[in-house]
C-alpha cells in the first residue's frame, strides 16, 4: 500500500514536472501583484490599536484585579477549611459552673472540718488524758 | 525559526520576536512584509475586493492577537497563511457557494488524473497581458478553495509541498495531486481561450 502511494508520488512528481505543468506555474507566479491602499493600511493601523489598547486592558484587568481576587478567594476557601475541619487537639475540659457545685464543695469542706474536730488530733493527747484518770481517786471511792 | 535565542536586530526573527511581546512598531514592520501576498492571497479565495480587504484586516488582528502563541515550529509566513486560509475558508462556508466551485476530480494520490492531449496547447505564445490574466483569473476563482489554496502556496508564494500540506494540515501527496488538478484545470481554461482567439 505504502509502496504504490510512493509509486502514485513519484509518478504525480514527474507530472508536476512536465512543462505544460511548469508553464501553468510561470503563468499564476507572474499574475500582477495585488497591493492594498492606504487607506486600506489606515484602517488596520486603527483597528490593531483598539487591539492592542484591548489587550492592555485585558492585561490591566488580569494582573490587577482577577489575580488578586483569586487569590483572596483561595485565602479566604482555605481559611474556612481550616474553621470547619476536624480538629486535631483534645477536646476541651467541660467548664461547669453553678451554686450546687460550690455548695457541694463548701459542704465537704465543712464536713472535713467537722470530722477533724471530732477525731483525736494526736494519740499522745489520749495517753495523757489517760495518765490523769486515778482509780482511787475520791470520785470513785468503790476503786472502779 | 525557533525562539530559543535572540535574533539579530531587524532580522524577521527578531521583528516576530518584538511583535510577540506586542511590540506595535515591529508589527507594523510585520504587516509591511506580508500584506500584500496576504491580500493577494484572499482576494484570489474570497469572492470581491472588498471582502478581501476585511478578511485580510481580520487575518493581521488576529496575527497580532495571537502573536504571543505562535512558537515558531512553522514559518512566519506559514502560520500567517494558516490563519488566512482558515479564515477564508470558514467565510466561503458561511456564504455557502460551493455551487459554482470546481471540484476535485481525483483521489488523494493523484490515481484518477486526467491528462487533457491538445495540440494547440502552445505555452510559449502565452504571455501574461490584459484578457489572458483575466482569464486565469477567473479560472482560479471558479477553482474550489482545496485547489486554488494549493496552487496559489505553491505557484506564487513559493511554499514547499511540507509547508502546504503544513498549512491545510492534509498529507503531501494530497498536496501534489491538488495542485496536479489545479495547474491542469487552469491548462483546459487557457486551451478554451486560446480555441476561441484563434477563431
Amino acid at each position: 500500500m505504502k509502496r504504490n502511494t510512493r509509486l502514485n508520488e513519484e509518478a504525480l512528481d514527474l507530472k508536476l514536472a512536465s512543462d505544460s505543468q511548469l508553464m501553468v506555474a510561470k503563468l499564476v507566479k507572474d499574475l500582477p501583484q495585488d497591493q492594498v491602499d492606504l487607506v486600506w493600511r489606515s484602517n488596520l493601523n486603527e483597528k490593531l490599536r483598539v487591539a492592542a489598547s484591548a489587550a492592555a486592558r485585558r492585561r490591566l484587568v488580569t494582573n490587577w484585579v482577577l489575580r488578586p481576587a483569586l487569590g483572596l478567594s483561595l485565602a479566604g476557601a482555605v481559611f474556612l477549611v481550616v474553621l470547619s475541619g476536624p480538629r486535631t487537639s483534645a477536646p476541651p475540659t467541660r467548664q461547669v459552673g453553678g451554686p450546687g457545685i460550690e455548695a457541694a464543695l463548701v459542704n465537704a469542706y465543712h464536713a472535713d472540718s467537722v470530722t477533724d474536730e471530732v477525731s483525736p488530733a494526736e494519740p499522745a493527747q489520749n495517753v495523757n488524758a489517760d495518765s490523769t484518770y486515778d482509780p482511787y481517786s475520791v470520785d470513785n471511792p468503790n476503786g472502779i | 525559526m525557533r525562539f530559543g535565542k535572540r535574533a539579530e536586530p531587524g532580522t524577521e526573527a527578531a521583528i516576530i520576536d518584538r511583535c510577540r511581546r506586542q511590540d506595535a512598531e515591529a508589527f507594523d514592520l510585520f504587516v509591511d512584509m506580508f500584506e500584500n501576498r496576504v491580500f493577494g492571497f484572499v482576494r484570489r479565495m474570497t469572492s470581491g475586493v472588498e471582502e478581501a480587504q476585511d478578511v485580510t484586516q481580520e487575518v493581521f488582528i488576529r496575527a497580532f492577537q495571537n502573536m504571543h502563541r505562535f512558537d515558531g515550529r512553522s514559518s512566519a509566513k506559514t502560520w500567517l497563511f494558516r490563519i488566512a486560509y482558515n479564515l477564508c475558508v470558514d467565510r466561503s462556508r458561511r456564504a455557502d457557494r460551493g455551487l459554482n466551485e470546481v471540484g476535485m476530480q481525483a483521489g488523494p494520490d493523484g490515481e484518477d488524473i486526467i491528462e487533457v492531449p491538445d495540440d494547440r496547447w502552445e505555452p510559449e505564445r502565452l504571455t501574461l497581458e490584459g484578457e489572458l490574466a483575466d482569464v486565469l483569473e477567473r479560472a482560479i476563482s471558479n477553482m474550489s478553495p482545496k485547489l486554488k489554496s494549493v496552487l496559489l502556496l505553491h505557484d506564487r508564494e513559493d511554499a514547499s509541498y511540507e509547508e502546504i500540506a503544513e498549512t491545510l494540515n492534509v498529507p503531501v501527496g494530497t498536496v501534489k495531486s491538488r495542485l496536479f488538478l489545479a495547474r491542469n484545470y487552469l491548462q483546459g481554461a487557457l486551451k478554451g481561450y486560446l480555441r476561441g482567439e484563434s477563431r
